[in-house]
């Protein structure tokens, strides 16, 4: 459940890596973000990636580091295929993702 | 000296990574497979797909083991009891014989079913995963130490080309998720760039524990310094439950056993037990040799412990407590091998896996495109860009193609020929083999795109072939929660469905080629010659 959470930040952190760069930002939204907006979108995939670290790390030091490598792994495939191919999809995830990582964390505070 | 460095970067990065790239594909290929050994032995014996979950403590199964053994195989040299873990179901119980001077022992196999400590019956003679593990650093038809020779020059090009492949891809970090398909050449660019950098650490961990699995191999100096017999003290130090224990002529009819489990069960009572070794068991030199589970503790070799079955007691043991430097050699070989890792990890390992096979392929697809642009149409390539054009399709095409005709040999050979797994291997490589002379004759994008049709009809229809030749298919994989069987099925379709896409990409390019877009391509210059 935990590791499903980091991955799910990983996801969400390289999610904002691609959204701070302006032609993967344009090709989902269809506007042009703002300078500032895009340092704000890239701050804010580093905390995530680094909570992801932590939340990994949590669990077992090295095992947790082999976990998230193959989840960065994972995030990177899956954002460069969704802006390849249906980019359009990934404008949902602005909503879907914190949605789902508040979800699982929950659960897995309770679990 | 800033351009001249990185022009040399670039030529290092081109050549080094152009030589042996057919190897190193095939090696990260078999590698990432064999991330999946023993689930691909257990698809390679459907005698034991219906096996539950053991409901058993592992005390009862070694002791059921030993009493397998104690009638089957009294006079054996050597009995060997795996216990059943997650992916592996079934208890095995195996023996050795010793054949007579100057001949080499022989191992006989049995499986037990954990449930009902009964022998499974049906089995057939299969390698299963092991072959893949085998030929991802030992290869085939090769002498082995020639072979490991072999791979670890290969992986040594391999940090090669990563290391100036960071230097001269400069843009790596900045374009993480840039990938354009419809672009050309640049395409495969991108390919190389993204499959490359998404899983960087994994390709630069891989292939420097690679590299140190078989350091002493490489660098036997430091052992042959320290130790006076060299390489093979070093070895009696390192690994003292590889020494050969001799027989001994006085006959003991009642070893040990209960007091050497009693003594284990009391001291280490946590301590999950992966295999139990018994050596001469019918003669005073009787010695249990009990190897512990590692779990997901990154170590790579197994704590061990060796009862004397003579008395009872204690001998030795080793790695209860690594050293800080067992712990650093241990952990990159388990890093590396990935044993650690649940299914979760394992799934991202093949994913990493797979990237590093996709870099590799686009790397070598995208020397050839280059040259293959230069040319006038005019023009054919010398026979150094045939003979890597060739390579390429073979390898890159013929390697999936004759993985399945490896799964396809095991469910169709008949059980009961003679020497069955090495027929299966057999098949393997003359699938392969017809591949390769195939691609010899045609080069072209037309077959690339009937090879990639080929491979998406062989492996979507490997599930049915597993459904009508076993007792169990998707569906009941599904219903009976058997995840491990249900992902194979789900494997071959996502290959075949892979397969199917690059067809059509293929046939797309190979039919609405635009010659104005763009100067030349290669299936343009081809189409026309």
């Amino acid at each position: 459940m935990i590791y499903s959470l980091a991955t799910l930040l990983c996801l969400s952190a390289f999610y904002a890596f691609a959204m701070a760069k302006t032609s993967h930002y344009k090709s989902v939204f269809g506007t042009r973000p703002s300078q500032k907006k895009s340092l704000y979108i890239n701050n804010l995939g580093w905390i995530i990636i680094l909570l992801s670290f932590v939340v990994n790390l949590s669990q077992a030091i090295g095992y947790g580091s082999l976990m998230f490598c193959g989840q960065m792994a994972l995030s990177v495939t899956l954002i460069a295929l969704c802006l390849t191919y249906q980019p359009t999809l990934l404008r949902s995830a602005l909503y879907l993702l914190p949605m789902w990582a508040i979800v699982l964390a929950a659960l897995s505070l309770i679990l | 000296m800033k351009e001249s460095f990185f022009r040399s970067m670039t030529w290092l990065h081109t050549w080094v990574g152009l030589l042996l790239c057919w190897l190193l594909f095939l090696i990260f290929f078999a590698g990432t497979i064999s991330f999946f050994r023993h689930e691909i032995s257990l698809w390679n014996q459907p005698a034991v797909h219906s096996i539950e979950n053991n409901k058993y403590q592992q005390q009862t199964l070694i002791e059921s083991g030993l009493g397998y053994l104690r009638e089957a195989a009294p006079d054996a040299n050597r009995w060997w009891i795996g216990l059943p873990s997650d992916r592996q179901p079934e208890l095995q119980v195996s023996h050795r014989h010793s054949q007579g001077e100057g001949k080499r022992d022989k191992w006989i196999d049995e499986r037990l079913d954990p449930n009902t400590l009964t022998q499974i019956d049906g089995l057939i003679d299969t390698k299963g995963g092991n072959f893949f593990y085998r030929l991802h650093f030992d290869l085939h038809y090769m002498d082995r130490k020639l072979a490991r020779w072999l791979v670890c020059f290969a992986s040594l090009f391999m940090l090669i080309a990563l290391i100036s492949g960071i230097v001269i891809h400069k843009r790596i970090f900045k374009d993480l998720f840039q990938f354009r398909p419809q672009k050309g050449v640049r395409a495969w660019l991108d390919a190389h760039n993204l499959s490359s950098v998404l899983a960087l650490p994994f390709h630069l961990m891989i292939t420097y524990t690679g590299l140190v699995t078989l350091i002493f191999m490489l660098f036997p100096n430091p052992a042959e310094t320290l130790y006076d017999e060299g390489l093979k003290g070093f070895r009696a130090d390192f690994y003292p439950e590889r020494q050969r224990i001799e027989a001994s002529p006085d006959r003991l009819s009642e070893p040990a056993f209960d007091k050497a489990f009693a003594h284990f069960n009391q001291n280490w009572p946590e301590q999950k037990i992966k295999r139990v070794i018994v050596d001469h068991p019918d003669n005073a030199a009787v010695s249990i040799k009990i190897y512990g589970d590692n779990g997901t503790l990154i170590r790579d070799e197994y704590p061990f412990w060796q009862y004397s079955g003579a008395t009872g007691d204690l001998v030795k043991t080793a790695r209860i407590d690594p050293s800080n430097a067992e712990m650093l050699y241990g952990g990159m070989i388990a890093v590396h091998s990935g044993r650690l890792a649940h299914s979760g990890l394992r799934w991202l390992y093949f994913i990493c896996g797979i990237a590093g096979c996709i870099m590799i392929a686009s790397g070598c697809i995208m020397w050839a495109k280059r040259i293959r642009e230069r040319l006038k149409p005019t023009q054919s390539g010398s026979i150094g860009l045939k003979l890597v054009e060739t390579l390429n399709i073979a390898t890159i095409m013929g390697l999936p193609l004759a993985t399945a005709g490896f799964f396809y040999a095991n469910r169709l050979l008949p059980p009961e020929i003679t020497a069955r797994a090495d027929k299966e291997v057999l098949a393997f490589f003359v699938t392969w083999l017809i591949t390769a002379l195939a691609s010899i004759a045609f080069r072209n994008t037309r077959a690339w795109q009937i090879f990639a049709y080929t491979n998406a009809l062989v492996w979507i229809l490997l599930p049915v072939c597993n459904a009508l030749t076993t007792s169990g298919n998707l569906v009941t994989y599904i219903q009976e929660g058997k995840w491990i069987l249900a992902s194979f099925d789900f494997a071959f379709l996502a290959t075949a469905l892979v397969f199917y896409f690059q067809g059509n990409k293929l046939a797309s390019k190979a039919t609405h080629q635009a010659p104005t877009k763009r100067p030349r391509t290669r299936a343009a210059t081809e189409q026309e010659a």
